[in-house]
């Protein structure tokens, strides 16, 4: 069959009636919100009521490519994962990259939407235009390496693509992740406890046609030249393929904001025990590992010295078990990652989360009865991370109370302040005491706490494209919305963030036209930026969270206690008024029936 | 005596964790960039200054935890037992 970038294909699977649909997507929706993020935001608002249970049928599961994604655009092999979300209640979108979105496309899908629920565990396989639901009784319980690994076997194709979730997806924790090519994580937001609540273990596809252009001579030189400034620019050309995300450590450590034990300190004193550089000079990095199309390469392929193997750690996911638990071991912090991608765990989540519970237990709130004949749980204990990852993903004793996040955790202890989460999803990596602008980020963030919803770390720490005082207000509100509306951008064409380091706004707008007709100014692409933005805003308000989750929590207000921002506390609540302002809301932060007209989402 | 801390890209491939540099009296930055240099026999600069000697956007200099960016770029002075922390570009997430 013929696949044209311009023909955009969705799959409707009914889970319950076992009807499987296929639909033709009005190419104006798709040149309103492109793909991925911002097109399957829209059909999941147009579809569900934003108030229902997130784990009930009724709730839909999207899979969504970006417009560009299976292309041969640098980085182009993202894939989002779109519903509403468990964790937060917000609405709920997941990115991921390695090979299964690409591969998704090749068989002339861009979106696969979900509905149902099945009565018993299926897989979901896909041969190009050949779509079946399976009996997945035998893969339930698995782990996802063990998963991918069967379904590939048993659907004949070697080549083929999985996402599935593991144990932890099948029994709902609010943090499961979806896991695809065995380490690449759609992580966030509890994306995988919808797909346990569906009973759908698994996605296999294999595809056989590459994606056609209209003017191929065009787009193959526009993706050179792309491909050309990433190779030169020295943090995605040099830094990113050599230390990967972990170039990270030392820079926020030095700067700061390398929140420590449950996010009390900015500084971590093991920090060279645990940083990109001991992962290399400790022998354990073999080499790095790219997704589909990507010239950068950012991924690790570690080996440790107790024989494990596997992807990682990430930056985000190493802080989430080394200093944010006090864990100084990186063999134990590599294992743990290995070990959320077995069990289908968000990372930052589950380690934010036992941080949450270190501090709890350490002072007296969480009863050492309740740990039944777990070790205690300690800052530090490396012991102690292995061992409740476990009890959470098969939610096992504390595991149970565990699984819920860490707001609900410490609430169920008298002591939710001691959650640091935004809109009940923990936070990531950057103390935003010392970063005002990504404060902003982590306060409006539409999916809870998150740093990849318009990383303003960028200007405020790594001076890209240019170098902001973190600590100035000046100019922030407008920063952060023009961030988020790119980033929304960029999820919706299906390229990897990291590669803005190299590109911008022009160069994505460049991209997108060539590759259609649409005839875009880069304006009106970061209009559609900010369409997505609100309409994903609009699905939260009307689910019932309003503008008073615009918020940090309390521990921001204080002080930093060390480090070299040591005074500094976080200042958005003067910035909010000012960013809603920017945005065209009211000063509650309510988006007024005028501004949905004027984006067309109204 | 001012330090000079070597962190990620600089660690590995120049293999210096830090390095001292004996200074008489308070020194701009940039002189003090080239006498470490210099003293290390390594070249590092190339990575945090453009070729027409402007500090690059991305590069990352602390002077006692704070970056030169926000103090006087370059022209920052350094005392006596000043601290410094060095980093090529660098970016993730
Ligand atoms: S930069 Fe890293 S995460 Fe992004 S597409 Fe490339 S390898 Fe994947």
């Amino acid at each position: 069959m013929a696949n044209e970038l311009m023909d955009v294909k969705a799959l409707r699977i009914n889970l319950k009636t076992g009807d499987i649909k296929q639909e033709n997507i009005d190419m104006e929706l798709v040149k309103k919100y492109l793909g991925g993020r911002g097109l399957a935001s829209k059909i999941l608002k147009d579809e569900i009521d934003p108030k229902i249970d997130p784990l009930s049928e009724a709730n839909k599961l999207i899979f969504a490519n970006g417009l560009l994604t299976g292309t041969a655009v640098p980085t182009a092999g993202r894939y989002m994962v779109v519903t509403k979300g468990p964790l937060t209640g917000t609405i709920a979108s997941s990115n991921s990259g390695g090979f299964f979105g690409a591969e998704l496309r090749k068989a002339g899908w861009s979106l696969v939407i979900i509905e149902g629920k099945a009565d018993k565990p299926v897989y979901i396989s896909i041969k190009d235009s050949d779509v079946k639901i399976n009996d997945a009784s035998h893969l339930w319980g698995k782990t996802t390496d063990i998963t991918t690994d069967t379904l590939i076997e048993e659907f004949g194709e070697k080549n083929a693509k999985v996402a599935c979730i593991g144990p932890a997806g099948e029994k709902l924790v609010k943090f499961a992740a979806i896991i695809n090519d065995k380490a690449r994580a759609a992580g966030r937001t509890g994306v995988g406890a919808v797909m346990g609540s569906k009973n759908l273990k698994a996605i296999v596809v294999k595809g056989s046609e590459r994606i056609d252009v209209m003017d191929k001579a065009a787009f193959m030189d526009a993706v050179k030249s792309k491909v050309d400034l990433i190779r030169k620019d020295p943090i995605t050309g040099d830094g990113l393929p050599k230390l990967g995300t972990k170039v990270l450590d030392s820079i926020i450590n030095q700067s700061g904001l390398y929140p420590t034990k449950n996010f009390q300190f900015g500084t971590f004193e093991y920090v060279e025990e645990v940083n990109g550089e001991a992962l290399v000079n400790k022998g354990y990095l073999i080499d790095n590992k790219a997704c589909y199309a990507c010239p950068i390469g950012c991924g690790r392929d570690v080996v440790l010295p107790n024989g494990r193997k596997g992807e990682g750690p990430e930056y985000e996911s190493a802080w989430a078990f080394g200093a944010d638990c006090g864990v100084k071991d990186l063999i134990a912090i590599s294992d743990a990652n290995f070990m959320c991608n077995e069990l289908g765990l968000d990372t930052i989540s589950a380690g934010t989360t036992l941080a949450c519970a270190m501090e709890l237990y350490e002072k007296g709130y969480l009863p050492k009865e309740d740990l039944k004949d777990g070790p205690e749980l300690t800052f530090g204990s490396s012991e102690s991370l292995l061992y409740y990852l476990k009890k959470i993903a098969y939610r096992e004793d504390l595991g149970d109370k565990l699984a819920e996040g860490s707001y609900r955790f410490a609430e169920g202890y008298g002591h939710p302040e001691l959650s640091m989460s935004v809109k009940k999803q923990e936070l990531p990596a950057y103390d935003p005491r010392g970063v005002q602008g990504h404060s902003l980020e982590y306060a409006t963030s539409n999916r809870g706490g998150c740093h990849v919803r318009g990383y303003m770390i960028s200007p405020e720490v790594l001076g890209v494209p240019e170098k902001l005082d973190p600590q100035s207000l000046e100019g922030k509100a407008g920063w952060v919305k023009v961030f988020q509306d790119l980033t929304a951008v960029i999820d919706s064409a299906g390229l990897c963030l990291f590669s803005s380091f190299a590109l911008g706004a022009d160069d994505y707008a460049e991209l997108i036209n060539v590759g259609t007709n649409f005839g875009l100014t880069t304006d009106e692409v970061l209009k559609i930026g900010e369409r997505i933005w609100n309409l994903e805003r609009q699905f939260n308000y009307e689910a019932g969270i309003t503008p008073d989750e615009d918020r940090l929590p309390d521990r921001f207000k204080e002080p930093l206690p060390d480090g070299s921002q040591k005074g500094s506390f976080s200042h958005y609540e003067d910035l909010l008024v000012e960013y809603y302002k920017a945005r065209g809301w009211t000063e509650d932060g309510i988006i007024p029936k005028e501004k949905l007209q004027e984006l067309g989402i109204a | 005596m001012v330090r000079l801390n070597f962190f990620t890209l600089f660690r590995l491939e120049l293999g210096i964790k830090s390095i001292d540099v004996e200074i008489e009296k308070e020194i701009k930055l940039s002189d003090l960039l080239y006498l470490a240099e210099k003293k290390a026999n390594k070249k590092f600069i190339h990575k945090l200054i453009d070729s027409d000697g402007n500090l690059l956007n991305n590069a990352i200099i602390l002077v006692n935890g704070k970056n030169v960016h926000h103090l006087q770029k370059l022209e920052t002075i350094i005392k006596d037992g000043d601290e410094l922390a060095l980093f090529p570009p660098g970016g993730g997430g």
